[in-house]
């Protein structure tokens, strides 16, 4: 092997320590669900390594085909971080890796343009309002059944509606546990605007203040998977500004995917002189709804009967290590039975945008969750992430399943409102 | 006989003059197997003693032609013992005990001789003295010549020494009960039977190519 | 280079996605758990079912081409690589065949994973006992291969006593039963000596396992020692007690900071010397008498704390520290050679004194994890990959090391295998004829010696190798460590 690095200066180049710190052990196999799935290696966290370091100690180019590849497959969903003894920081690696393959390039066409539509707001919400009056109409639900792509979209958008009936109630609270800032985020107040009124509702509820951060935009978490890491800076200085102009607290999200970017803002930027201070500062006061909630209590309900059963979104367990906060919430419902889903720790397959570029293993995952769902009796789904609403909701629908998906927060405040 | 050069030269003398030997230690079970039609006896009897015994290490090693009571006698003195408790009296030999896989009722707790033999020295058909295993608990290096040996019925090479894994008596029974296996439930010792009679073949023909070893007291299956 | 007609052949039995033969492919294939070798097979083909691996390894046998078997690539002695080999991956093989709790026991293909066999026993209060620190990812059919140990087979005993029979692929294509689901012997103990045979006389295609019943109680305890010495004492003096404890573990300063610095910290004091991890399990009373009474030992060797877990989930979280110890190695340098020697129990303070004497005479650091109730020790160094001088000062210090615990009466390996990595010190354990006759218990097997070639026996100790100039010429050697 080649000894001497082809090109120092790549976002790769930069991740070197990261690199080192494997030792190859493969804790990390059983962890990851495209080697579960695909069962080659070379679809592991531990075998992505190996390619990786291949690239950056140019024993191969960045044009190899098996290389980007294995690459692309990749969900992201960090599974194998919280296996990894070494504490390899596999997120960063594969980002840095992507961003070293095609210089921030989306691996398709139809990726590419929808991450452009993500960071150009106006884009968005004119995009967002047409999804949103699809999904007011039957269309979706007559769709959903249509195989392939199409139909599998029309199931997603038919996922966002709420499946319990839930009065209006008016949110009262002291603000004493401090001041809030609600990051909206794309695909939540876009498509699960309901759920974005309920966080703020049941934050205020258990005595945070909510503050708006106007200018706020997309986090940049699609774009640095994908490996468009300028993007991704381009947003995150944006929103550590609007942020910062809140005065609030706390930048709190309901979107893991979107709270694992923020809380790593800091990374992002690390190279950064200006902004690395104030890309620290802001991402130290990220928190999932769920841990705002679980640090108060948080106040139960009404009574809710339901079977639930809880799956916990990559992006919180394994990127954000939240694992107990959620349960906490959906454990001050009374009348909430929940019940232990096998695997829940597993990815589903949506990983932001890989269920569009690589729909095959995506559905090979999403089987083996929809499986574990089956056993579990649930009758609701409860996860903390648009992406795996969407994803597990359309699954279920396409396999005419009876269990729906639901938000945490949103049961709470269904619990509130029918206290 | 006594010690593996003296056992070694027998061996050897034997092949040259095609001489078949039967292995003998004691000679309390000369009928457990088929009959052996053989020209002479080689007899282990003589070779006994404890060659190394640290307590506190828990292992113990002995030449083949001790007996068991000499080397309960032995381990009885600090409370310990090989937790093997095969049929017949304790004038057997552990020779023979390890040669034919002999076990009692303990095994359904510790196992057979199989599980308490962590290593031998053997003088194989071809003469030559092998050192099979170790003297510690826990050893994986190279292919089990030991496994092999016990059960072989002297059939493959004569067992010269043993180490034995060592347990304490005061040990709390209790604290073994959820060990209880179903099987093998009281007295027994491997069959002497061909069971896979091409790799059989070939081990006796690497082993003992000269077929001077027990014969016929393997026996074709029925 | 095989053949193209033969990946052809392979191909058509198990698929083109599951036949690699590009060199990017083939990198992720070069190592199993030990970084620092690399060999490049020829072909990777992972078969995807019983009929699939007997058609495989036929098409293999006649062309005499060699290939190496490999589980999860957890092993720790370089074992499942060579070079120009067609490698056999058996990962794909992960049913649970059968589960018979009556007669305590299971029958499951080769790639099943230790971990999810237990998983699968664990509502039926029984488990299948070896568990190697890999058990999260290690396969059984690996751990038939090396034999494989754990923490608990200081109680329960290793692969070896808990694998009642194997249905055997030999590397001609002829299938073998070995052994007997219902415990039954009779003729030459084929089946002890597959066990931990490291790949080199067959391929498992589903092994029989005995279970046992789970302990009614289990009390765990960190014992923490301000000097490693006092706590080699209480080794000593625990297994001497005659209390037979489920699992006693030591890990010295070196790996208790690097498992607190992982997201598997497990509470252990970082300014101890050593501690020690002790279990004891049984009936309640009993599992209490015994914690009890090392709890007694413990401290009269001079330990300052002993905490015993309250809960189930305080036990796990000790457990996970050792478990992971191994792999958090990674945070001191992105190579590390591990040994695995095994010493007589009362050698215990000498000899880990001798190590650290080693390791300083050579400029390195060690680390030491290890099995102490079994005298498994476990150094470790951590190493970088580019400083050739450090490598050669690492690899000289390993082979003091060895030589020291062979000469304290011990051996090479306890659970890792001879593998790659050990075999340049089997002769310093065996002479030269018990190295010819291991040869010959192979050729038994494997005639051709095509499986796993150039492991465990160094090949100049076979007769046949001694009797023919010709195979000493093409000889590659007995593979070299990078």
């Amino acid at each position: 092997m080649t000894t001497m690095p082809p090109c120092a200066d790549t976002p790769l180049a930069r991740e070197q320590a990261g690199l080192d710190a494997c030792v190859h052990c493969g804790f990390c196999l059983q962890a990851c669900p495209t080697y579960l799935a695909l069962e080659d290696e070379n679809d592991s966290p531990r075998g992505r390594i190996v390619l990786m370091r291949a690239l950056a100690d140019g024993t191969l180019p960045p044009s190899d085909a098996d290389l980007r590849e294995h690459i692309d497959r990749c969900l992201g969903c960090r599974a194998c971080e919280t296996a990894c003894p070494s504490g390899v920081p596999y997120g960063h690696l594969l980002e840095a890796t992507r961003a070293t393959l095609r210089g921030g390039q989306a691996p398709t066409v139809a990726a590419r343009a929808l991450l452009r539509v993500f960071s150009h707001r106006p884009l968005m919400r004119a995009a967002m309002a047409l999804a949103r009056l699809l999904a007011a109409t039957p269309i979706p639900t007559l769709l959903m059944k249509l195989p392939g792509r199409i139909g599998f979209g029309m199931a997603m958008l038919a996922a966002t509606e709420f499946p319990l009936e839930r009065a209006k109630y008016r949110a009262e609270g002291n603000g004493e546990n401090g001041s809030a800032a609600l990051l909206l985020g794309c695909v939540m107040e876009g498509l699960f605007t309901d759920t974005n009124r309920a966080t703020e509702r049941v934050l205020i509820r258990n005595g945070y203040e909510m503050v708006a951060a106007p200018s706020q935009g997309c986090c940049g978490a699609l774009h640095a998977h994908a490996g468009d890491l300028d993007a991704a800076r381009r947003l995150a200085r944006r929103n550590i500004e609007a942020f910062e102009r809140s005065g609030a607290r706390y930048v709190v999200t309901n979107a893991a995917g979107c709270g694992a970017m923020m809380k790593e803002y800091d990374h992002l930027l690390s190279g950064d002189a200006e902004w690395s201070e104030r890309a620290r500062a802001v991402s130290s006061r990220v928190r999932d709804v769920s841990e705002l909630l679980a640090a108060v209590g948080p106040q139960s309900g009404g009574v809710l009967p339901f079977t639930v059963a809880y799956d916990a979104p990559c992006h919180l367990q394994h990127a954000q290590r939240v694992t107990t906060a959620p349960i906490a919430v959906l454990e001050a419902i009374p009348g909430i039975q929940l019940v232990p889903l096998d695997e829940s720790d597993q990815c589903c397959g949506s990983a932001g945008i890989y269920n569009l570029i690589e729909p095959e293993t995506s559905n090979a995952v999403l089987a083996r969750k929809l499986d574990r769902i089956v056993a579990s009796h649930a009758s609701l789904v409860a996860t903390g992430n648009p992406g795996c609403l969407m994803q597990i909701g359309a699954g279920l629908l396409r396999s005419d399943m009876q269990a729906r998906v639901v938000h945490p927060i949103d049961l709470l405040d269904a619990s509130y409102a029918a206290d | 006989m006594r010690g593996d050069d003296v056992i070694a030269a027998a061996i050897r003398d034997a092949i040259t003059n095609h001489v078949t030997l039967r292995i003998v230690g004691c000679g309390t079970w000369l009928d457990a197997g088929a009959p052996v039609t053989a020209d002479a006896y080689l007899t282990l009897k003589e070779d006994s003693g404890i060659i190394a015994y640290v307590p506190d290490d828990l292992t113990v090693t002995a030449r083949a032609g001790t007996t068991l009571r000499e080397l309960a006698e032995t381990l009885g003195a600090n409370d310990q013992w090989i937790a093997l408790d095969p049929e017949g009296d304790d004038d057997a030999t552990l020779g023979a005990t390890v040669a034919t896989c002999s076990y009692g009722p303990a095994a359904a707790l510790f196992g057979t001789p199989r599980d308490q033999v962590l290593g031998m020295t053997v003088v194989l058909g071809t003469g030559d003295v092998i050192h099979a295993g170790g003297r510690v608990v826990k050893n994986v290096a190279g292919f089990d010549l030991t496994r092999l040996m016990i059960g072989a019925w002297g059939t493959l090479g004569v067992i010269t020494e043993i180490t034995f894994r060592v347990r304490s008596r005061a040990m709390r029974k209790d604290s073994m009960a959820h060990m209880r296996r179903p099987f093998p439930a009281s007295y027994g010792f491997r069959e002497p039977i061909i069971v896979n009679p091409r790799l059989s073949a070939a081990l006796k023909q690497r082993f003992d190519p000269a077929g001077i070893l027990n014969p016929g007291i393997m026996r074709e299956p029925q | 280079m095989l053949d193209a007609s033969v990946v052809d052949r392979l191909r058509s039995i198990v698929g083109d996605r599951y036949v690699l033969v590009r060199d990017a492919e083939l990198l992720a294939y070069q190592s199993d758990g030990l970084p620092g070798y690399h060999k490049r097979p020829s072909v990777a083909v992972f078969p995807g079912s019983r009929d699939e691996t007997i058609d495989v390894v036929r098409a293999l046998a006649a062309v005499g081409a060699p290939f190496v078997s490999r589980g999860a690539g957890t092993g720790l002695s370089g074992g499942a690589l060579a070079d120009d080999v067609v490698l056999l991956g058996l990962h794909r093989l992960k049913g649970i065949l059968d589960m018979d709790i009556a007669r305590m026991r299971a029958t499951v293909e080769p790639g099943v994973v230790n971990a999810t066999l237990n998983k699968r026993l664990g509502p039926h209060g029984v488990f299948y006992a070896p568990d190697p620190s890999s058990e999260a990812a290690c396969t059984i059919g690996g751990n038939v291969a090396e034999n494989s140990g754990g923490p608990h087979c200081l109680k329960y005993g290793v692969t070896l006593n808990h694998v009642l029979a194997a249905t055997v692929l030999l590397p001609d294509g002829e299938v073998l039963e070995l052994g007997d689901r219902d415990g039954g012997m009779a003729g030459y103990d084929l089946l002890g000596a597959f066990v931990g045979s490291e790949g080199c006389f067959g391929v498992a295609l589903d092994v029989t396992v005995r279970l046992t019943r789970r302990p009614e109680s289990v009390r765990t305890a960190l014992a923490d020692f301000t000097s490693v010495a006092d706590a080699a004492r209480a080794t000593s003096a625990i297994v001497a007690s005659g209390v037979v404890p489920a699992a006693l573990e030591f890990m010295d300063n070196g790996t208790i900071r690097v498992v607190e610095e992982s997201i598997f910290a497990a509470g252990y004091p970082a300014d101890a010397a050593a501690i020690l991890l002790i279990e004891v399990d049984g009936s309640a009373e009993g599992a209490d008498a015994d914690m009890e009474l090392v709890r007694g030992l413990c401290v009269e060797c001079g330990a300052r704390t002993v905490r015993v877990a309250a809960n189930e989930a305080e036990r796990t979280r000790l457990w996970q520290g050792r478990k992971k110890a191994f792999g958090a190695m990674g945070r001191l340098a992105p190579n590390l050679a591990v040994q695995d020697a095994v010493i007589p129990r009362t050698q215990l303070t000498q000899v880990l004194a001798q190590l650290h004497a080693i390791a300083d005479s050579h400029g390195v650091t060690v680390c030491n994890v290890f099995h102490a109730g079994d005298g498994n020790l476990h150094p470790n160094i951590s190493y970088a990959d580019g400083d050739a001088d450090q490598a050669r000062r690492v690899h000289e210090a390993m082979g003091a090391m060895m030589k020291a615990c062979v000469d304290a009466g011990g051996s090479i390996t306890g659970e890792h295998g001879v593998g790659l990595d050990k075999l340049q010190y089997m002769p310093m354990l065996f002479d030269e004829p018990t190295l010819a006759a291991m040869c010959d218990l192979r050729s038994a097997f494997d005639p051709e010696r095509r499986a796993n070639p150039g492991k465990v026996v160094p090949i100049h100790s076979c007769r046949e190798w001694l009797a023919a100039p010709s195979l000493r010429s093409a000889s590659s050697g007995d593979g070299d460590a990078r």
